[in-house]
């Protein structure tokens, strides 16, 4: 092996990538996590159909209205990334307010529900106070930690478009997760609060 | 009546698959419902039916975006490959040779 | 497109890495430290895929070791109840339950899914596709580190006070979520953790095998190009990235009873234990097709190389995959017919586990009719393939019984069930590995492996296999239980023609034991003392015999063109009789 000389590349032939990697793997990784909210969505129907009573005796209701509202504005940011990516495409630097916008839209969501939560902590529903607790706080937990999770993302790629660093991989993959964040909330959403 | 005897063979078959299919519902014994008014075997059943479908359709959907564009991919490359003549690059290594192979260092551009 | 410049320098500098862009998002950390090979950075911290698979495949293979002086350690203690194992001492019920637990974990999870996909997939993917690397380097790293982690933490959960977990590498609550029960309150939280880790480990060099298959093909390498073991691969990581999600959910759950006290799985607080199952087989069963699939492909690999033909039906064998992975996702509940589930749905998936025979059994007919009229090669690796078809059809074929929920009803968690699946996971995970070990040991370390103690090795390894196994399908037929402890507490089991049976089958254990000594000579001595491979011992075809033998960082001299499909063996009007991916026709 240590004998071998290799020869310097002459000329690098030409390979056609079907998309970016970027936005592949971060599509591959959007399915499994699809997975993970079928297999919640799952646990949670049979769980919830072995009650006679749905929310169990003695447990607040979730506040199924005020979250209507919080759902307008997670899809809200959805739109407004749509438009930021239509931006994008035509010039980088223009995406910058659409972005913006998405990215206030996202905290404004993440802020709201951890304002719901502690409210919902106060009524008594806590993790361990019933089936019915453990599954909100699972499901719309683990939903509100990858919505923090893209807000930081599109954080990121905020302060990097700002630099004017932000390649069409990056940008492409964070819709998709966005995307991702926003398209699932509203099957949860139905599932879990009505 | 011509056509009545392959109705009555579809229509058997038909019943002879439910019957198949619903007569062992019989001996359901459930170990977990509480409520014990079947909601737990439907919540199975449909939970089962999202599982097996979301799956298929989400990879299913992936894999055919992948599929027409790697064709359409294939396709250009055909095209290009047709277009310029030939243009062979040279075999840097051959084959068969011992690990201390050296190899002359082709011509840089 | 750009070219960095300067030639190597001296003889120990490997090519300069060429930078040859995949468009947008590419992890641009490829050759950090790799030329200054200082040891943390060639050895450790490398993002060279064929370093990482090469930790992969040993730390599989140690684990593999570790989970075989398991199996050694109960099956002494099934054949002679309370004997003092040597190695061990005697073996307590605890123990005994913890040993078969990780048994199962270990030879799943550390050992089938690092070797066959982990260190395989990165070692081929980016060799056979003509490019340099995995599309996201780091992350590969990244995989393995995690990896390397999630088993660190399993082996720690021994050692913890309590034990290991005991509950089987199913896991079913109450036993696992309470530890009451169990009484391993930190073992069993270690377990999950441990899995939870790797699931992670394999879920990013999935991505990355994926997004490499798709963006990194050499030029003129078109889908139906690809050879079988990367479409494998990929289609395994895929049908593993598809199933794992609800897993993961149930073990969150699983860690949440253990850990806060909540209620999933715990019928007195209205949870459902049979929910478990439920998430669980919904991974488990893909899980078996996650570990199948690339062991077939390598299988593909060795049969066409060694019997100088083109494979027979190339797009039929990845259909059939292709099936194979649609219909896994619709046959989970096959494990749960005797658990309570609805009647109706047994029927349903009783259909389904019998349809999903027929595209592996296309598989094998597609492979022996590969081999008919070949001029075949009792090579090493050749026999380890052959035996990986005759071995896996029995194991394919007893499943039909346990897949019928009528007959799973007698058969259910007896021995016949376990003698079925070590019939398939054996070849997967023993078989097809020391199949594809030996055909790609000299790419992997430039020098061949020596015949003679390849082949003791192998029909030490091959005949008592079926010693092991054939005697528990027949005690499996007399009723004897699984995950029993002592059999002489059972009356009806503790006849003597049972008992001798288990002892045929551990003798046959310590045999097949033995003869892996001849593998670790063969594999260690042969790295220094073996006879020099050259590039192509094999005359294989596909782009990783087309390099040195073993390849320098960044694979290729120059990264290759593809100008025809991988089995071009024989083609009539051509002096040799293989045709290599790249060369010009």
């Amino acid at each position: 092996m240590s004998e071998n000389v290799l020869p310097f590349p002459r000329r690098l032939p030409a390979r056609r990538p079907i998309a970016p990697s970027a936005v592949i793997g971060m599509l591959i990784f959007v399915v499994t996590e699809l997975m993970l909210y079928a297999g919640f969505i799952s646990a949670f129907t049979i769980t919830k159909a072995a009650y006679n009573t749905w929310p169990p005796i003695g447990q607040p209701r979730l506040p199924a209205g005020e979250t209507l509202v919080n759902s307008l504005a997670l899809l809200g940011s959805g739109v407004a990334l749509f438009f930021a990516g239509r931006a994008f495409r035509r010039e980088p630097q223009s995406a910058k307010r659409p972005m913006l916008l998405a990215l206030l839209l996202g905290a404004y969501f993440v802020g709201f529900q951890g304002v719901e939560w502690m409210r919902l902590l106060g009524q008594g529903l806590t993790f361990t106070s019933s089936n019915h607790g453990a599954f909100f706080y699972l499901i719309i937990g683990s939903h509100a930690l990858h919505a923090s999770v893209a807000v930081l993302a599109l954080s990121y790629g905020y302060f990097r478009l700002v630099r004017g660093k932000l390649t069409q991989g990056a940008f492409l993959a964070t819709q998709v997760f966005w995307y991702f964040v926003v398209c699932v909330w509203p099957f949860l959403y139905v599932r879990v609060y009505l | 009546m011509p056509r009545i005897k392959p109705l009555l063979q579809s229509g058997a078959l038909v019943f002879g698959v439910l019957g198949v299919w619903l007569v062992p519902a019989l001996a359901r014994a459930c170990p977990m419902c509480f409520s014990g008014n079947g909601t737990n075997q439907s919540a199975f059943l449909w939970g089962s039916v999202m599982l097996m479908l979301v799956p298929t359709v989400a990879i299913g959907s992936l894999l055919y975006w992948a599929y027409s564009r790697a064709k359409a991919i294939d396709a250009e490359a055909t095209q290009d490959a047709a277009r310029s003549d030939a243009s062979a690059a040279p075999q840097a290594v051959s084959s068969g040779g011992s690990p201390t192979l050296r190899v002359v260092s082709a011509p840089q551009e | 497109m750009s070219t960095s410049a300067g030639a190597a320098e001296h003889a120990h500098e490997h090519a300069q890495h060429p930078e040859h862009s995949h468009e947008g998002g590419h992890d641009a950390g490829h050759h950090e430290g790799h030329d200054h090979g200082s040891f943390w950075s060639t050895y450790v911290f490398s993002v060279d895929h064929k370093m990482i698979a090469k930790q992969y495949m040993f730390t599989g293979m140690l684990m593999g070791l570790i989970g075989g002086f398991f199996s050694y350690v109960f099956r002494m203690q099934l054949a002679y109840p309370g004997f003092h194992v040597p190695g061990f001492g005697v073996v307590s019920p605890g123990e005994y339950n913890a040993l078969i637990t990780n048994h199962g974990t270990i030879m799943i999870f550390w050992l089938a899914m690092p070797v066959l996909i982990a260190a395989f997939g990165n070692y081929l993917i980016p060799l056979m596709l003509g490019c340099d690397d995995m599309v996201f380097p780091r992350i590969n790293r990244l995989s393995y580190q995690i990896f390397l982690i999630s088993a660190l933490v399993l082996i720690a959960s021994w050692f913890v006070p309590g034990g290991g977990f005991g509950g089987a590498w199913t896991a079913y609550p109450p036993l696992s979520a309470k530890s009451q029960y169990n009484l391993t309150p930190l073992g069993s939280t270690m377990w999950v953790l441990a899995v939870g880790l790797e699931f992670v480990a394999f879920l990013l060099g999935g991505i990355n095998f994926v997004t490499t298959a798709m963006n990194s093909r050499a030029p003129g390498m078109k889908m139906f190009d690809i050879p079988m073991v990367v479409w494998m691969i990929v289609i395994a990581s895929i049908l593993f990235m598809g199933s794992v999600g609800p897993l993961v959910a149930g073990a969150v759950m699983l860690v949440f009873d253990q850990t806060i006290g909540t209620g999933f799985f715990d019928p007195v607080r209205g949870g459902d234990p049979i929910l478990w199952q439920h998430l669980f087989w919904f991974f488990g069963h893909p899980e078996v097709y996650v570990v199948l699939l690339p062991a077939v492909g390598i299988v593909a690999e060795i049969i066409t190389v060694f019997s100088r033909k083109k494979l027979f039906a190339y797009k039929t064998v990845l259909y059939t995959a292709l099936g194979t992975g649609v219909l896994s996702f619709f046959v989970w509940a096959h494990h749960q017919f005797v658990a309570g589930i609805d009647p109706r749905m047994a029927n349903v998936f009783t259909a389904t586990t019998v349809l999903i025979s027929i595209p592996i059994a296309e598989m094998m007919f597609v492979y022996v009719a590969t081999l008919y009229g070949g001029s075949i090669r009792l090579a090493t690796p050749m026999l380890w393939a052959l035996a990986f078809i005759g071995e896996f059809i029995i194991g394919g074929v007893t499943g039909i019984f346990l897949g019928s929920s009528g007959s799973d009803i007698y058969f259910h968690d007896t021995y016949f069930v376990l003698a079925h699946f070590h019939y398939t996971f054996v070849p997967i995970a023993v078989i097809a590995v020391f199949a594809g070990v030996t055909y790609w040991y000299p790419k992997m370390f430039g020098r061949m492996l020596n015949e003679t103690l390849g082949k003791i090795h192998f029909w030490g390894t091959v005949i008592p296999f079926n010693g092991i196994f054939i005697p528990l399908f027949i005690t499996g037929m007399g009723g004897d239980h699984r995950r029993i402890y002592n059999y002489n507490n059972f009356p009806d089991l503790a006849r003597p023609d049972l008992q001798h049976m288990r002892q045929f089958a551990t003798v046959s254990l310590l045999v097949l034991l033995a003869f892996q000594i001849p593998f670790f000579i063969n594999f260690f001595l042969s790295m220094k003392k073996g006879r020099l491979a050259g590039n192509n011992p094999w005359q294989a075809n596909t782009l990783e015999w087309q390099t040195v033998s073993p390849p320098p960082h960044g694979n290729f001299a120059e990264l290759p063109n593809c100008y025809r499909g991988p089995y071009e063996y024989s083609a009539p009007d051509r002096e040799s009789d293989y045709w290599p991916q790249n060369e010009p026709s």
